[in-house]
């Protein structure tokens, strides 16, 4: 054996003798850590720049809101504030007491951090969390521990939206703010600034983040929801550690998982890995509701996509539920309204559910004669007059005119397989009524542009994977307001009705008389059908066995509640 | 002496060539047919966000102002902000790009090495049983589908067998222990890196080991293996020390050139182990409109091949004398 | 006293046509001392015979029969690791091409040090190293040009040093394959020179392969001519020489460039007297195709061995 050779081989000999002495823990004796598995690297750890899934993951272990979800209800429940806020009509203001607590540092939550944060991010005007506060006309901290804001006019989404923000501490951001604002773009600044150790107030303090390869948290010690009871819940955290691992890909970390590497993986899995999973005792499932949406949209500003029937017509071809069995494989439920129906309280549940428990020829039968009904023929129709279904000629509108061919955008499939699938399907079942639809996937980015940004296109098909738990999206979605480029309101719906209900809902304080105009405006979309709603998945998750107490709520067993509960098992 | 002016020329034939990258990637940036804000800009992205961008990109500035710009830029060392870190590229590809220069030199050395000695052997055998199996075995090696191949040793070797890391580069519980010296850590590193680095190597060794065979089996008709023949000298030492050496000239231009080919080899391995490298980075990049990032990403890859290059030549020399002229 | 008998040596080639025989039962042998001349056109088989006796065929040739006894030992009889103490220590070898016989990536130093080491592996690289700068000095290299490389030689120093080498290990018998082809006319004289020199002086015998048989005929106490992988004439230097038996010989003769500098323009070569497509035999002799003097006996009976004198033999019915 020559020299080279010689080395390679001592080389690998070498590295195989490795695990020998590194297998050996060095975990420390009567320390609990719960390791965590995410998907990328966090963006970062400066809350005014984090968007990304994962930042928001590990932030919300250290910055808390006032209020937070219950568990339960999915109502607000008093979480940093003591009680639940007191509104004053006259004033329009609202009053919030703070639970007494402290910054991981030792030093006080006051009143005065609430206002310091409301002050930088109207001042800053920092994109996402502005739009959440600009309706706020002044913030007054009453003494050290009650907080007054001022709203310019009343608002529904004050207590649902804007104060489940988190509070920052202004001995953190007050110096780096201050720095921002002497330079040229300030926001940018502030945006930029690199933020090493976030101080928050939450069960966890970031202890070492060791780029590309995980984060270290620590417990708080100072946490002001220790042993205490919120919610009906006695809350921990009962691990001295928190470690968030990012695996590159699903396999890998489901891999990790089987093994023990990882305890719990914060992160969806594909339905294709269940049946695996569920074979591995020390693994457990967690299958969730969560609130999503997945729709099709048509370009309403357009012909013949403005009329209402033809809509109609689709919704009643489109079998969802067969999409939901066959394709996502039973992990999935049909969806009849904008507002997911786990959204108990304001979701309507008296829609019509286009084409629900119909065969295929039913569904063909009953479009063909909506659509004939409303002026549209066919050479060949889809039902001949025996009432059997065939293939029909083409379409011809009202108009007398043939409609042209048209294209549904949906993501590609290597982004999301089951959004590119139910796009060919739709195809089908529209071309079984002569309409000459055809199915095109496009890259994500110039999918979103040409429906956002352009509006030119016919119809498309997207999703939202986190549907806040306010409603106030329904008006984002569809008020005439919003039918601008980049505005939410991406089909150019019109409709005054629902514009008048829309502005109505905004400053309804009274929750049931909210609840009916949210109610309402469901009604109107779900006739017009400017979107058709198609499914939502359901959240799959996977935690090991070692650890329990998982508070499993709307979008998964990933949430505050579970870190604050989870305990090693014995 | 002439070594040094070797050097040198190549140097300066590597900054014109770097000029030329760096011109271009810019033209292929702005270019490109259609509006550089909406190819760049994140549809998704604020109407603010946009803005910034373009200010920051200096969109709003004709062609060549920009081209300046771009080049004073570069030369300030100051590749802009990461869109998606929110911090300096340059910080983030400081943290980034040792550790792919750490896998991938490792692994290119290790494979040169193996594919060189074990082709070596390969061809002094040729025709004979181990002669054909190791050559099959490299072609089906050299033709592997990477990501399949990182994910079976994963498998196989850090969950069936278990031993090794399923992923990463470090554990992290081992670092959070004041008590791990550096020794433990570089242990750890290399414990880490075994997979991916056998990963990265079973598809370069395959084809070193193919090229030092062929090349070899030339080399053994030469005149001056007679010559070792003939002075006496054992089967080993002409194998050793006057085949090998010249046989394996083609073999190092080959990892010079395979260098650049590797790259996307590599950022798949990266992605697939949770390699905190550049590799990785980039496909995040790229798949994120991390505009900033993504071009220094490619710049910082082609220092990286260009300067191993140069590394390749001056070895290339070093080993052949006839070149040195 | 006989330093090598060569009995009976057949050496084939395989090919992908069969096997081709390329050196018909060669015997011949050599004083101590003295040296040999092996001459014929290429292909003839005469540098097969100075491999074949080192051992160091290509891997198709096969010795198919024969001795070869050098200091009273078969060298074909003994294991491949003793063969090996005997290549460069008792025989060593100059080559042919001297450009390609240097390894191109070593210093030529280095590479004859190598050789002494080999064999006397108590040798310090000093010692080796002192003993390669006598050598140069002898071959009339500069020493300073030792440790160059390859590239940076010469031809004509790259051949002297190849000479030099092969006197390293101070071996009883030199094969001289071609040493000079390839090298200019007056390189070719220097080096012809040094060789004849350095066996006079060290009384090393030398076989000298070579298709010029003036060249040959310049250094060698004996001439051998070979001919399609058969000995057609043997003989001293004066004999063969002055009185050329075998009509190869003559016609090999014929085209040398006699010593007074004038050209004996008698090319005979492309004469045949037999129809080509005629099959011969391989009893019968093989040059008959290109024989002046062959006659219908020659197409009958193989040829035989004449002697002329003692020392003078030539292979051929006609000879007398």
């Amino acid at each position: 054996m020559n020299q080279p050779a010689r080395l390679v081989q001592g080389f690998v000999f070498f590295v195989l003798l490795l695990p020998l002495f590194l297998s050996t823990g060095w975990a420390k004796e009567n320390e609990t850590t719960l390791k965590i598995g995410i998907s990328e690297e966090p963006r970062t750890l400066n809350i005014w720049l984090a968007s990304d899934a994962n930042s928001r993951k590990a932030l919300s272990l250290i910055y808390q809101p006032l209020y937070t979800r219950n568990p339960d209800t999915m109502r607000i429940t008093p979480w940093l504030a003591e009680s639940m806020p007191v509104y004053d009509p006259r004033e329009i203001s609202y009053t919030v007491r703070l639970r007494p607590a402290k910054w991981a540092d030792g030093s006080e939550v006051t009143a005065d951090d609430v206002v310091f944060t409301v002050n930088l991010i109207q001042e800053f005007e920092v994109p996402r969390y502005y739009s959440k506060w600009d309706f706020v006309r002044k913030v007054e901290a009453v003494d050290k521990r009650t907080v007054k804001f001022y709203l310019k006019e009343p608002k529904a989404i004050f207590t649902t939206r804007t104060l489940v923000n988190y509070i920052v501490s202004r001995k953190e951001w007050e110096p780096l703010a201050e720095k921002a604002k002497t330079k040229e773009k300030p926001l940018t600044a502030l945006v930029n600034t690199k933020v090493e150790s976030p101080l928050g107030c939450g069960p966890f303090a970031l202890e070492d983040w060791k780029e590309g390869t995980s984060l270290h948290f620590t417990r708080n010690e100072h946490f002001f929801g220790q042993n205490q009871t919120l919610a009906q819940r006695k809350l921990g955290p009962h691990v001295d550690k928190i470690l968030f691992k990012i695996y590159g890909t699903a396999d890998v970390a489901i891999l990790a998982l089987k093994k023990g590497n990882i305890d719990f993986l914060w992160w969806g899995i594909q339905p294709g890995y269940i049946p695996d999973l569920k074979k591995d005792e020390d693994v457990r499932v967690f299958l969730s509701e969560k609130s999503a949406l997945y729709f099709m949209g048509y370009n309403v500003r357009k012909k013949p996509f403005s009329d209402r029937y033809l809509r109609q017509a689709t919704a009643i071809v489109t079998d969802k539920d067969f999409f939901v069995k066959r394709v996502l494989q039973g992990y999935a439920s049909r969806m009849d309204s904008i507002v997911p129906a786990e959204n108990t309280f304001w979701h309507a549940d008296d829609l019509p559910h286009y084409g629900q428990g119909l065969s295929r020829d039913e569904r063909i039968k009953k479009a063909t004669a909506l659509l004939a009904e409303n002026g549209y023929s066919w050479k060949t129709p889809p039902v001949d007059e025996d009432g059997n279904v065939g293939s029909p000629s083409d379409i011809i509108l009202p108009s007398g005119q043939p409609m042209q061919k048209f294209v549904i955008l949906t993501p590609p499939a290597d982004y999301d397989p089951n959004r590119a699938t139910c796009g060919l399907m739709i195809q089908e079942w529209l071309n079984d009524l002569g309409i000459p639809a055809i199915a095109r996937p496009m890259s994500f980015g110039a999918l979103l542009q040409k429906v956002k940004g352009e509006h030119d296109f016919d119809a498309f098909i997207l999703g939202y994977g986190r549907l806040s738990l306010d409603p106030d999206y329904l008006r984002s979605f569809f008020h005439s307001r919003n039918d601008k480029s980049r505005g939410w309101n991406m089909s150019g719906y019109h409709n005054p009705e629902f514009d008048r209900l829309a502005t109505k809902s905004v400053s309804a304080m009274d929750p049931d008389k909210r609840q009916e105009l949210i109610h309402r405006m469901q009604e109107i979309v779900m006739r017009d059908l400017p979107y058709i709603p198609l499914y939502k998945p359901q959240e799959i998750e996977a935690a090991n066995m070692k650890f329990s107490g998982w508070e499993q709520m709307v979008g998964g067993i990933g949430n505050l509640w579970s870190i604050c509960q989870v305990k090693p098992n014995e | 002496m002439t070594l040094r002016r070797l050097i040198l020329r190549r140097s300066l034939e590597i900054l014109v060539i770097f000029f030329l990258i760096l011109s271009g990637l810019f033209f292929l940036f702005h270019l490109a047919p259609g509006d550089p804000v909406s190819r760049m800009v994140d549809p998704s992205m604020s109407p603010e966000d946009a803005e910034l961008l373009v200010s920051q990109l200096g969109l709003d500035q004709p062609l060549w102002l920009r081209y300046l710009y771009y080049l004073k830029n570069f030369c300030t060392g100051d590749f802009g902000i990461s869109f998606h870190y929110g911090r300096p590229v340059v910080e983030v590809i400081g943290e980034r790009l040792p550790n792919t220069i750490l896998l991938f030199t490792t692994s290119i050395i290790l494979s040169a090495l193996a594919g060189i000695s074990w082709g070596k052997l390969v061809a002094w055998y040729k025709g004979k049983r181990v002669d054909t199996v190791v050559t099959i075995t490299s072609l089906v090696c050299h033709t592997l589908f990477l990501p399949w191949i990182a994910l079976l040793f994963i498998w196989v070797f850090a969950y069936k067998i278990g031993g090794f890391p399923l992923n990463g580069m470090i554990s992290p519980e081992l670092w959070s222990d004041p008590a791990s010296g550096w020794f433990v850590k570089a242990l750890d590193i290399l414990h880490h890196m075994l997979l991916p680095l056998l990963t990265l190597s079973i598809i370069h060794v395959g084809e070193y080991l193919l090229i030092m065979r062929s090349s070899m089996l030339e080399t053994l008709s030469e005149d001056y293996i007679l010559t070792a023949r003939a002075k006496g000298l054992s089967e080993k030492r002409i194998r050793n020390r006057h085949a090998g050496p010249n046989a394996s000239l083609p073999v190092v231009t080959n990892v010079g050139l395979s260098l650049a080919f590797s790259i996307n080899g590599g950022a798949l391995t990266e992605t697939v182990f949770t390699w905190p490298g550049i590799g990785r980075e980039l496909i995040f990049a790229v798949s994120n409109n991390d505009y900033p990032l993504a071009l220094a990403s490619f710049l910082f890859i082609s220092i990286v091949v260009l300067v191993a290059n140069l590394v390749v030549d001056v070895l290339y020399a070093y080993l052949d004398p006839r070149i040195r002229y | 006293m006989t330093l090598l008998e060569v009995e009976n040596l057949s050496i084939a080639y395989q090919t992908r046509g069969g096997v081709s025989l390329a050196v018909d039962a060669a015997s011949f042998s050599l004083e101590k001392g003295k040296s040999l001349g092996i001459v014929g056109e290429s292909g003839c088989g005469k540098t097969t015979i100075g491999m074949g006796l080192l051992r160091l065929l290509p891997e198709n040739g096969i010795i198919q029969d024969g001795k070869v006894l050098f200091e009273g030992q078969d060298l074909l009889q003994i294991s491949e690791d003793e063969m090996r103490t005997i290549r460069w220590k008792k025989i060593s070898m100059i080559f042919q091409a001297a450009m390609n016989a240097w390894n191109p990536v070593q210093r030529v130093g280095e590479q004859i040090v190598e050789a002494i080491r080999i064999h006397y592996p108590d040798y310090s690289r000093d010692r080796a190293v002192k003993e390669v700068e006598d050598l140069y000095q002898l071959v009339d290299i500069p020493r300073n040009r030792l440790f160059n490389y390859p590239h940076e030689y010469s031809g004509g120093m790259k051949q002297r040093a190849i000479i030099a080498m092969a006197l390293t290990c101070h071996p009883d018998l030199i094969i001289a394959d071609e040493p000079t082809t390839a090298l200019d006319v007056i390189v070719q004289d220097q080096i012809i020179q040094k060789i004849k020199e350095i066996q006079k002086e060290l009384s090393i015998a030398v076989i000298f392969i070579s298709h010029d048989i003036g060249m040959v005929a310049e250094v060698c106490h004996d001439i051998m001519v070979m001919y399609k992988g058969k000995i057609v004439e043997v003989g001293k230097r004066e004999e063969v020489f002055v009185t050329p038996m075998h009509p190869y010989t003559k016609s090999l003769l014929s085209s040398y460039l006699t010593l007074d500098g004038v050209f004996d323009f008698e090319d005979k070569a492309n004469e045949t007297v037999c129809q080509p497509d005629t099959i011969i035999d391989s009893h019968i002799c093989g040059y008959i195709q290109h024989c002046q003097e062959a006659d219908s006996s020659c197409l009958r009976e193989a040829p035989r061995w004449q002697e002329i004198t003692p020392t003078h033999k030539a292979l051929c019915r006609l000879c007398k």
